[in-house]
């Protein structure tokens, strides 16, 4: 049974990723080569940009005697990126999916409908952490070529490693359904909730980091320090550097044992938790109060309302919102400090510290997705567009209308507030508001387009359309990186060439001409795709 | 008001509806009939423009659905036999939005919202989340949502699966008052004493073709609905 449960588990969350067909409907070739070119892409460009960082910190860490410590930052880098991935994740899945009363009612124990929900989360962990951890093996293996025992370790604690990572955001899950169980303002309190467990977590990462940087200019003195505070990172790099049973029995435990402890601990209340529901008072209709508006109104408001309705779709999708947020006050608590020493350090010009501020908002901006799981979360509601005398392009466009006023008021703060930080002139303060606009308006339409592609309409939980689907993963993915490769090729290869007001005007016009692209791609296949959804 | 000419879907290899002709007329009740998977939604949904069909035309007031599909969509209402609504609205909200869709003024809205809702006693009940609703209660506001912009045609798939007594009573009442007012009314149902005492005609459909069509008494003679339908599925196996 268990094998079933896991199987259908996989099948809805996994295979969304995975599955290259649109319902009954076969891709043909140039759509594979799309998709296979576009996952190439973004793999290559991930695991590159984390080998860089990896052949440092080995050479660094190999100089210092301090291999163990190259794992350790690896794991501990896999074990946040697998974090921020699942966040959110356990509490839908777990506490809210939507088949929770059909397998209720079905002869399971609660532990194996538990078990069997854990594994997506396990799976979903492992599949983030591994995007860390194989460039960071690769690089080693490039140093020192590895034996079958190596691996053997290396593959042991990889597999383990998830389980802290499955075990947090479980715990994470439960307090949240727990809280939002209580509160009348459930979904701002998820929202405050998360963000704040989520700040604290990357602070004290920071923090470690810090150490780590201390470890490195201060040698062996303070590796006990280090033992004792990281150790199960520690003991991660300890087994796998230098083969040590010991390390890995210990990190082994440190793995299994908080896990299987909450899972035993959770299985024995989950059936009370699913099917507690202390509801709400009753708020009685009174009548009238009512506003007419036009149709587009009713459409981008309808999306808006499902967009501040789910805590999952908000924390995902607008994440690159609250980093855009956060970034100013960043530089403005940091005067004198890392961000000030370092434009010090490296002698930027005005125009670079314009075009860098312009491009690191651009970046965040490329990272939100808001319409990408948008027509995927319309589920088996979908019937209700589709039959209303709305056409596919309006609903579409109200898609990437809520995208884009959900984004306007953070890129118009973080933009003018760091120009003014940063004393940019007029042009860059402009350029700091409309290149992140004009990616932000590129990823809606690219969420739409890639979602019309990518649609998944059959979930059971929103977790699954909001971080597992094809749709999201290569909007964010293709959205950054188009951005990040654009910086890229200023600053590597056209800074002595071209000024960086002309390279952010072409930049603005590229972002503008592509969503134009897409827009007029939308406007010739949307009619029929949009219909094809009711076959997907 | 519509008119079915050989329309034809496949899925896959799989024929859902064949060469299936019919034609509902304004003032008509027509009831579909068929056994579980006979290809009644499917020829539903086409009718209302949400699925694709392979061959054949539809019209609603004269309009082909395939070219004027808003046209006719601005005169149809659809409810599905399981309404999944949007459950992070309000019963309210949701009126509000389809209101919104079909362009009504704000006195005419409140006005049928208020109506409607009392008539089939959620009024009290709009302003909470969808989610919180029991499966009658989202049938009743899919309801609501098909009849308060008073369309010219009313396409139904089980409407009444779920509605308690009261409001399956009522639902005919409305389906009758339209039919009056000269809009029709085109609906699936496995209840055959509904479409014996509701229907102005039937149609029978079998693995996706038309089996019989015509007026109560054209279709079951002496016989009740339900030896007809028997008798056609046991001639057709």
């Amino acid at each position: 049974m268990l094998k079933t449960l896991v199987g259908i588990q996989l099948r809805g969350s996994l295979g969304t990723l995975l599955r290259i067909g649109q319902g009954k409907k076969r891709r043909g070739w140039a759509g594979k080569l799309f998709i296979a070119l576009a996952v190439v892409y973004v793999l290559v460009s991930i695991g590159l940009s984390l080998g860089m960082f990896f052949q440092t910190v080995l050479e660094a860490f190999h100089a210092a005697q301090l291999d163990w410590l190259y794992f350790a930052i690896a794991g501990l880098s896999g074990f946040v990126l697998s974090f921020i991935g699942s966040i959110n994740l356990a509490q839908s899945t777990l506490f809210n999916a939507r088949d929770n009363d059909l397998l209720l009612s079905l002869p399971l124990k609660p532990g194996t409908i538990l078990f069997s929900r854990t594994i997506s989360l396990y799976l979903m962990a492992l599949m983030f952490q591994s995007v860390v951890l194989l460039p960071a093996l690769v690089i080693w293996w490039l140093q020192a070529p590895f034996s079958p025992g190596f691996l053997l370790v290396f593959s042991l604690c990889g597999l383990l490693l998830p389980l802290m990572t499955t075990a947090l955001s479980v715990l994470l899950g439960w307090m949240l359904a727990a809280v939002s169980e209580r509160i009348k303002r459930k979904n701002l309190i998820v929202i405050l909730l998360s963000l704040g467990f989520l700040g604290l977590y990357l602070w004290g990462y920071g923090k470690l980091l810090d150490a780590m940087n201390d470890l490195l200019a201060r040698g062996h003195q303070i590796a006990d320090a280090v033992r004792s505070t990281l150790f199960p990172a520690y003991h991660f790099g300890q087994a796998i550097a230098h083969a040590s049973p010991g390390s890995l029995l210990l990190f082994a435990a440190c793995a299994l044992l908080p896990f299987l402890a909450l899972m035993s601990v959770l299985s024995r209340r989950y059936i009370r938790l699913l099917t507690t529901r202390r509801g709400a008072a009753k708020i009685q209709y009174r009548g009238g109060g009512m506003k007419a508006g036009s149709l587009m109104t009713g459409l981008v408001t309808k999306e808006l309302r499902r967009f501040f309705s789910s805590p999952i779709y908000i924390m995902n999708s607008a994440f690159g919102l609250f980093m855009m947020i956060a970034l100013p006050f960043l530089v403005l608590f940091d005067k004198g400090g890392t961000i000030q020493t370092l434009i010090e350090q490296l002698r930027l010009p005005d125009d670079l510290i314009g075009a860098a501020a312009v491009l690191a908002l651009a970046f965040l901006s490329g990272t939100v997705f808001i319409s990408a799981p948008s027509i995927s979360l319309e589920g088996k509601s979908l019937w209700i567009l589709q039959s209303l005398p709305v056409s596919p392009l309006q609903a579409l466009m109200a898609k990437a209308a809520c995208h884009v006023l959900i984004s306007l008021p953070p890129i118009l703060f973080s933009g003018i507030f760091l120009g003014i930080l940063l004393k940019l002139n007029v042009f860059y303060l402009l350029m700091c508001v409309l290149l992140p606009l004009a990616v932000n308006v590129f990823t809606a339409l690219l969420g739409l387009a890639l979602n019309l592609r990518f649609p998944k309409l059959d979930w059971h939980s929103e977790a699954v359309p909001v971080k597992q689907s094809m749709s999201t993963f290569l909007t964010m993915t293709l959205g950054f990186l188009l951005v990040a490769g654009v910086g890229a090729c200023y600053f590597l290869l056209l800074m002595d060439r071209m000024s960086a007001p002309v390279f952010l005007l072409i930049s603005l016009a590229l972002f503008s001409l592509i969503s134009l692209g897409i827009f007029l791609y939308l406007s010739k296949t949307a009619p029929t795709a949009w219909k094809d959804l009711s076959e997907a | 008001m519509l008119k079915i000419e050989h329309l034809r879907k496949a899925y896959g290899d799989k024929l859902a509806v064949d060469d299936l002709s019919l034609h509902i007329r304004p003032g008509e009740i027509h009831g579909f009939i068929g056994h579980n998977g006979a290809g009644k939604t499917t020829a539903i949904k086409a009718c209302c423009g949400l699925l694709h069909f392979d061959a054949g035309e539809i019209y609603i007031d004269g309009l082909s659905i395939k070219e004027h599909p808003l046209e006719c969509k601005q005169r149809t209402a659809y409810l599905p036999d399981n309404p999944d609504l949007y459950e992070f609205l309000s019963g309210i909200k949701y009126l509000n939005f389809i209101a919104d869709v079909f362009g009504l003024g704000r006195q005419q809205r409140e006005e049928q919202i208020e109506r409607l809702s009392r008539e089939f006693e959620l009024h009290d009940d709009l302003a909470q989340p969808i989610s919180t609703y029991s499966h009658g209660m989202k049938q009743k506001l899919a309801v609501i949502s098909a009849l308060m912009h008073q369309p010219r045609l009313l396409v139904m798939d089980e409407p009444f699966t779920g509605l308690d007594p009261k409001a399956s009573f009522l639902l005919k009442q409305k389906m009758r008052a339209l039919c009056d007012q000269g809009a029709a009314v085109f609906f699936s149902t496995h209840v055959l004493e509904v479409a014996e005492k509701l229907c102005d005609k039937v149609a029978i459909i079998r693995r996706g073709r038309l089996v019989v069509e015509g007026t109560m008494e054209e279709v079951r003679g002496q016989d009740s609905l339900e030896e007809v339908f028997l008798e056609l599925e046991g001639e057709h196996a």
